[in-house]
């Protein structure tokens, strides 16, 4: 109740409520779906750690309460913990996203006194399928070893799955390990296209039968999320077919770009140029205050959809892989027509 | 004894609500105005008489109900561990 309070006051007064933070796009494993290009080498050098802090400072004053740190692989930063400590002196309540194959003993207990709310750790599936996905042997048993550690000192951990042809068959394993360990446990079904908009990978989406399955799965009733990685998680209290992408919730990749949303290829600024609240609150005219200007009306082909009602479309996905943000997303409808057939 | 906010919870001013989260239960509390202004008030160590005296003298109360209703306040405080004593 609160929460929804807070979110709509947000919503309508265009206050970054969340905040997606890539601190980094190395990365220590080679996944097979991963939406970073390879060889990434359009923008120049990563945030320093005192850049990072200048930013988190301006995201305070901006009202950003949640925050989520992730990559690539953020504990290929030196200064991860040290990024943790200033987050949790400016009282954000603050997430890392992680492979958690680089988490130690050392690590974890520092992190347990940063304040930190939340781990969450990218898992496929048993070992081998694992392994094979994420295209390095031995860190499936890494990751679990992460999950061990934080329990241990008592971070609250979720393992996110991003559910694939190839781990599909694997997912009820996870549920069971996710429950035998006391952790939460989230899968999206979302395989989005490389950022530069290569679509090589989306031949890992689940077939229509699969899907079928997961929106028929009690199991996972509550625990399937949409564009979870780019989102932060919090995508899912958007309801209508635009989403909080430019009004409550915010992007911002390695190198202080920020995006409405990391899936919202709309590039409204440089945090090396311009401070947070000039690129959050620009002049009429410019591409954030056209953004937060549609409604439905300008969405031609879906507002006369009859399912409209019950999909999540993500304009992210809109552009980013049928080239118009106004238009349907493809992966969308596919989504909601297998939901909604299986009603039927 | 003395008061003062719980400092280890993430915490926002949002449209002139205070936003507090108990990551541990992921709940989420929100304090209007009057609360708004103790928890300012308490962003140091304080007493309970120092909050009285300083409510007291910014509003137009009645000072016994104002007592019972800081206390009240604080003792629902004290349960969601809000403040740290
Ligand atoms: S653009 Fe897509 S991923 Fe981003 S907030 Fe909107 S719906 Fe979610
Ligand atoms: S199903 Fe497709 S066309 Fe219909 S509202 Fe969703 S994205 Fe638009």
């Amino acid at each position: 109740m609160i929460q929804e309070e807070l979110f709509e006051i947000t919503y309508k007064k265009n206050i970054p409520l969340i905040t997606v933070f890539e601190l980094t796009n190395r990365c220590n494993l080679k996944c097979r779906h991963c939406y970073l290009p390879k060889n990434d080498k359009c923008s120049g050098s990563e945030l320093t750690t005192e850049e990072i802090k200048r930013i988190l400072s301006q995201l305070k004053r901006a009202g950003c309460l949640h925050l989520v740190l992730t990559g690539g692989e953020v504990f290929l930063r030196d200064d991860i913990l040290d990024i943790c400590k200033y987050a949790h002196k400016l009282n954000f309540d603050f997430r890392i996203f992680s492979n958690g194959n680089l988490i130690t003993e050392k690590i974890t207990r520092q992190l347990a006194e940063s304040g930190i709310s939340g781990v969450e750790i990218s898992f496929y599936g048993r070992e081998s399928v694992h392994d094979k996905i994420t295209g390095v042997r031995g860190s499936f048993e890494k990751s679990i070893n992460a999950v061990n550690l934080l329990k241990r000192y008592k971070i609250k951990v979720t393992i996110k799955c991003l559910l694939m042809k190839s781990n599909f068959n694997d997912y009820p394993w996870l549920i069971r390990y996710a429950r035998n360990n006391g952790v939460s446990y989230r899968f999206d079904p979302t395989v989005a296209p490389k950022n530069n908009g290569d679509k090589s990978i989306l031949k890992h989406r689940l077939s229509n039968q699969q899907l079928k399955r997961v929106f028929g799965d009690k199991d996972l009733v509550g625990n399937v999320s949409f564009e979870d990685r780019k989102g932060g998680g919090f995508s899912d209290w958007s309801n209508d077919l635009f989403c909080s992408g430019g009004h409550n919730s915010c992007g911002i990749d390695p190198y202080g770009n920020v995006y409405p949303c990391l899936q919202l290829l709309i590039l409204l600024g440089n945090l090396r140029d311009k401070t947070f609240s000039k690129i959050w609150h620009p002049g009429n005219g410019s591409k954030l205050t056209q953004l937060r200007k549609f409604k439905q009306d300008d969405l031609q082909v879906c507002n006369k959809c009859t399912y409209a009602e019950n999909c999540r479309r993500c304009p992210g996905l809109a552009l980013l892989e049928d080239g118009n943000l106004l238009g349907p997303s493809s992966l969308s409808c596919k989504m909601v027509k297998v939901q909604c057939d299986k009603n039927h | 004894m003395k008061i003062k906010r719980n400092n280890k919870l993430p915490w926002r001013v949002i449209d002139d609500t205070v936003y507090i989260v108990n990551p541990a239960s992921s709940y989420l509390y929100s304090l209007n105005p009057l609360g708004r202004r103790i928890w300012d008030l308490i962003s140091k160590p304080v007493t309970l008489e120092f909050i009285i005296d300083k409510l007291y003298s910014e509003y137009d109360v009645d000072k016994e109900t104002l007592k019972d209703d800081i206390e009240e306040f604080f003792r629902i405080m004290g349960t969601h561990h809000l403040i740290a004593n």
